[in-house]
């Protein structure tokens, strides 16, 4: 679920501004995943590619790979106007939000 | 704090902390943007040294950012990273192409980031010193543009004299010549005749012109009040020698040439060879260097020798630097001395065409137009000119009655190497009638005064001087007897009477030699020639003309 090693050292870095960034990126998370799940309604795949990019972009930040992951499945797909399993997708990336989000506050934050 | 400014543009807030997070740690200033559009607005306002840019972004994205930021920058270098998850090579490719000078890849490495941030902050530097001192090297170039134009228009006040436009005289000269060290030169003598000088300095730009200045004045301030070429050519090298620093001089070739008497004197010192060239013949004279250039030497071991020959209407002087020679074709191979002296071979026909023959057959040589725009060469023929302008000096000082006497007593050690005619001129010239006639005067003191010496003091025999070979008899002659000349004097005796509109001129010049008859020479009508003891030049020229004594003591009268 996340890579930790890679987190650690990003938390080194980032030192005070690590819980901010957690807080951030879960708040980003739950309003752009929520925007997702408007999208898919209008099947406005160049939209649906925009926000599972910039959804990949910011829990690859937080080494989230398998969120990264379904991202990025998603991205390719609407990318080939394919969107059989765009709301699949978009079930495990708000699943795997929720597990990401629930390690992050009790062990990282 | 670092003095780095680094703008962020990005539309994920993770991303943008991240960023931020980094880049402050390492102590740089951080300016953020949501997207493209507030990039260009912040860049607008705070100029930021580096900018990291998203390349996907809502409303203006980083291509479109890229674009408008190198415009707004101008030809200030600010170093533009894409900060990409983008790994296609088109995408890559795309951000270089509008303007992008690196980029880094999704997720960061901040040890990468650092390295790349802190190579573009140094090349920034880099670029701005580069920047200044191109500014400066800008600003110097055109300071010395400034500066070569202002000593081009005090270098023409100077030189302005000059009669270069004679109708004997052609020449090829650049316009800045003298900042190629380069410097033509052509003076009437007060006598009649000319002095000639082309003169070429080491070097280039403002040492080589400074140089010309002082020889340009002593050259034409010498001439005018008399001085022969060999006195100019000392000055000429004595003030060099002053005021060049060592490696500096100045390879010369001068002239003195006498139209009346068909006859010319030429100094060569360091130029490559000049050349008399005569109608229908062709070279008849190479007038090599002998000497080593002027400023090198003091005036101690500096020879004014100078090749005397005889120069008619038929013949002509080529002087040349070493530019003619040394021009090159493409193949880098030198125009050279032996294509030179066949086109002034070939040339004699028609005298008047060599400067364009010698241009032709450059031009066909080297190719190329703007070779003989560096190059000095003039062309005199011995035909006296038909446009020559008598150097009238325009005299703001009043007229007012005078009347002085003034005696010159010249003794043996005077004689032997000094040429008083200067000194003895210029009370006169102070004169504003006189002035007027100052070639006149000049001819007749310099025929006194040559008499006096020659006939007179040293005993000689007239003689014939347009023949060359008993012209250089007479020389060695008069030279070995001055060497030998013990005690012996010439008075020279000036009376004036100056009114506001007339006046009268007496020179009396007394020699210590024998004298001779000149009683019969009157009667008989003997020695109507030129070179005789002047007579009848003197007669022309003066109003009275006296002997007394024994022949040794001659008076003449001018009147205006």
């Amino acid at each position: 679920m996340l890579d930790k090693s890679s987190l650690m050292a990003l938390k080194e870095i980032m030192g005070s501004d690590f819980k901010n960034l957690i807080d951030i990126f879960i708040e980003d998370s739950e309003a752009r995943i929520k925007q997702l799940g408007n999208l898919l309604k209008t099947d406005n795949a160049d939209e649906i590619r925009k926000m599972a990019h910039s959804i990949k972009g910011s829990s690859g930040n937080l080494y989230a790979t398998r969120m990264s992951d379904f991202c990025l499945d998603l991205e390719k797909q609407a990318h080939e106007n394919d969107l059989r399993n765009a709301n699949t997708l978009h079930q495990q990336i708000a699943e795997e939000f929720i597990l990401v989000k629930n390690e992050l506050l009790k062990h990282w934050y | 704090m670092n003095s780095t400014r680094i703008l962020i543009a990005d539309d994920s807030k993770t991303e943008r902390l991240i960023l931020q997070s980094l880049l402050k740690q390492q102590g740089y200033p951080v300016y953020v943007a949501r997207d493209g559009r507030e990039a260009i607005e912040i860049f607008k306002e705070v100029n930021p040294d580096i900018v990291l840019l998203d390349a996907i972004m809502p409303n203006v994205d980083g291509f479109d950012a890229a674009i408008a930021i190198k415009k707004l920058a101008g030809d200030d270098f600010v170093p533009i990273i894409f900060v990409t998850s983008l790994t296609d090579v088109e995408s890559l490719a795309r951000c270089l192409e509008v303007g992008g000078d690196d980029f880094l890849t999704k997720p960061f490495n901040q040890i990468i980031l650092k390295a790349k941030i802190e190579a573009f902050a140094r090349m920034k530097k880099l670029y701005k010193i580069s920047q200044q001192q191109k500014n400066e090297i800008t600003s110097f170039n055109e300071e010395l543009i400034r500066e070569q134009k202002l000593a081009r228009k005090i270098f023409d006040n100077i030189a302005h004299k000059g009669c270069l436009q004679a109708s004997n005289i052609e020449y090829n000269l650049s316009p800045l010549s003298i900042f190629n060290g380069d410097i033509l030169l052509a003076a009437e003598k007060p006598i009649g005749g000319m002095h000639i000088f082309l003169g070429d300095f080491t070097g280039h730009g403002l040492p080589a012109a400074i140089g010309a200045m002082p020889v340009s004045e002593i050259f034409y301030g010498m001439t005018i009040k008399g001085f022969a070429l060999e006195e100019i050519l000392k000055e000429i090298n004595s003030r060099l020698n002053n005021i060049l620093p060592t490696g500096v001089f100045c390879c010369a070739i001068a002239a003195d040439i006498d139209f009346d008497m068909q006859h010319c004197k030429v100094w060569n010192g360091g130029l490559p060879d000049g050349f008399v060239v005569e109608r229908d013949k062709g070279i008849v004279e190479h007038l090599s260097s002998v000497h080593l250039p002027l400023g090198l030497q003091n005036n101690t071991k500096f020879s004014t020798e100078t090749s005397q020959f005889p120069f008619n209407a038929d013949m002509c002087l080529f002087f040349a630097t070493d530019g003619i020679i040394e021009a090159e074709n493409l193949s880098k191979d030198m125009y050279g001395s032996l294509r030179l002296e066949q086109v002034l071979n070939e040339s004699v026909v028609e005298r008047e065409s060599i400067v364009k023959n010698i241009n032709q057959s450059l031009l066909e040589f080297t190719g190329n137009e703007a070779q003989s725009d560096d190059i000095s060469f003039v062309k005199i023929s011995g035909k006296t000119p038909d446009n020559s302008e008598q150097l009238q000096e325009t005299t703001s000082s009043q007229i007012k009655p005078l009347k002085w006497t003034i005696e010159y007593c010249l003794a043996a050690e005077s004689l032997r190497g000094f040429d008083p005619l200067p000194l003895i001129v210029q009370p006169l010239m102070e004169v504003n009638a006189l002035r007027t006639m100052r070639s006149k005067i000049f001819t007749i003191l310099s025929e006194l005064y040559a008499n006096a010496l020659d006939h007179g003091v040293l005993g000689l025999e007239s003689i014939n001087k347009s023949d060359a070979k008993s012209f250089k008899h007479y020389y060695l002659e008069k030279e070995y007897r001055l060497k030998k000349l013990k005690s012996a004097e010439i008075k020279v005796k000036i009376h004036l009477e100056s009114y506001i509109d007339t006046g009268v001129l007496k020179i009396i010049v007394k020699d210590s030699g024998e004298g001779f008859n000149f009683k019969e020479l009157f009667i008989q009508g003997k020695n109507e020639n030129y070179h005789g003891r002047g007579v009848l030049l003197l007669r022309e020229l003066c109003n009275e003309i006296c002997y007394k004594g024994e022949g040794n003591e001659v008076e003449i009268t001018i009147l205006w």
